[in-house]
């Protein structure tokens, strides 16, 4: 019994865990892409200056 | 002339006050986060088994925060669409847009932790009443203002579209939270927010708190670093656009 509840139990925190990893790194990549983005067009505006 | 709260919270409306602001608001509520909810699970793998599901309890500290942070997070996003149609505050569509992915994947971590919850303890993974149905209706809600943002080119015209089905879709949000009332249903009864009080014991309610609390940090934490994108996006959009004009 004990055994059957910790499998469901570790399944759920699993997948909780999966989801909010996968939340974190998508909203750490996005944010480093769009700094990227940004120092590259302004760079290239300074250039042109 | 005095600063009030109102002018304080008006100046954070301009997206580079933001900006700095979130600087250092999002480590203060990772910080705040990460030990909430250390306690509260650790509160909680300590609370005695339950009569009746014996150690199975232990997944409503995901699961329930995430049902309240489902609910939640769309009332905040229906307060943002209010933002953008009617006061036309800069940051509200930032906020309701940023919003949207955290939302749907709350609604997900519920149904999902849910399912895995039911079976053993009503016999079956899915079953088509009140509660479960309409949580997944604001899943698919979610799901669809993420694809209406996707859908538009020019933000400010995907905002007003996406404000328009955010407060249409309002109208689940009480019918989640009062189905298990109006309907007959496997889920249990609201056992926290209730008019005669919490009717669940403090051993459960107190770590279930300090969880909802932590997640709640987490949400506000990862709601800014996709705030900032957000503003950072739309500035890399402007940029490029001027670029492309002065090419021509």
């Amino acid at each position: 019994m004990v055994h059957l509840h910790t499998t469901f139990i570790a399944t759920a925190y699993g997948f909780a865990a999966f989801v909010l990893c996968a939340l974190f790194v998508w909203a750490a990549l996005d944010y480093r892409a769009q700094c990227k983005a940004l120092a590259e067009l302004e760079a290239r505006r300074a250039k042109k200056k | 002339m005095p600063r009030t709260p109102r002018m304080k919270m008006s100046e954070l409306a301009n997206p580079n006050r933001f900006m700095r602001f979130s600087r250092w608001m999002i480590p203060l509520f990772a910080a705040l986060a990460l030990p909430l909810l250390a306690y509260g699970f650790y509160l909680g793998f300590q609370a005695p088994p339950e009569r009746d599901q014996g150690y199975m309890f232990r997944i409503m500290f995901v699961h329930v925060p995430a049902a309240w942070l489902a609910l939640g997070i769309y009332t905040v996003m229906a307060v943002a669409a209010l933002g953008t149609l009617v006061w036309r505050h800069p940051l509200a569509d930032v906020a309701q847009k940023a919003a949207a992915p955290f939302g749907a994947s709350f609604a997900l971590i519920c149904l999902v932790t849910g399912s895995i919850w039911g079976y053993p303890t009503w016999g079956t993974f899915w079953e088509w009443d009140g509660r479960l149905t309409s949580m997944l209706v604001l899943f698919l809600i979610y799901l669809g203002i993420i694809a209406l943002w996707r859908a538009f080119e020019e933000p400010l015209l995907a905002a007003k579209a996406v404000a328009i089905l955010t407060l249409a879709g309002f109208i689940n949000i009480p019918i989640v939270k009062f189905s298990v009332d109006w309907w007959s249903t496997l889920h249990q009864p609201a056992s926290v927010f209730r008019l005669g009080g919490p009717t669940m014991h403090a051993a459960y309610l107190t770590p279930l708190i300090f969880c909802a609390l932590g997640f709640s940090f987490l949400f506000g934490a990862m709601l800014m670093v996709a705030m900032r994108s957000e503003i950072l996006r739309r500035r890399v959009r402007t940029l490029a656009i001027f670029a492309a004009q002065e090419v021509r």
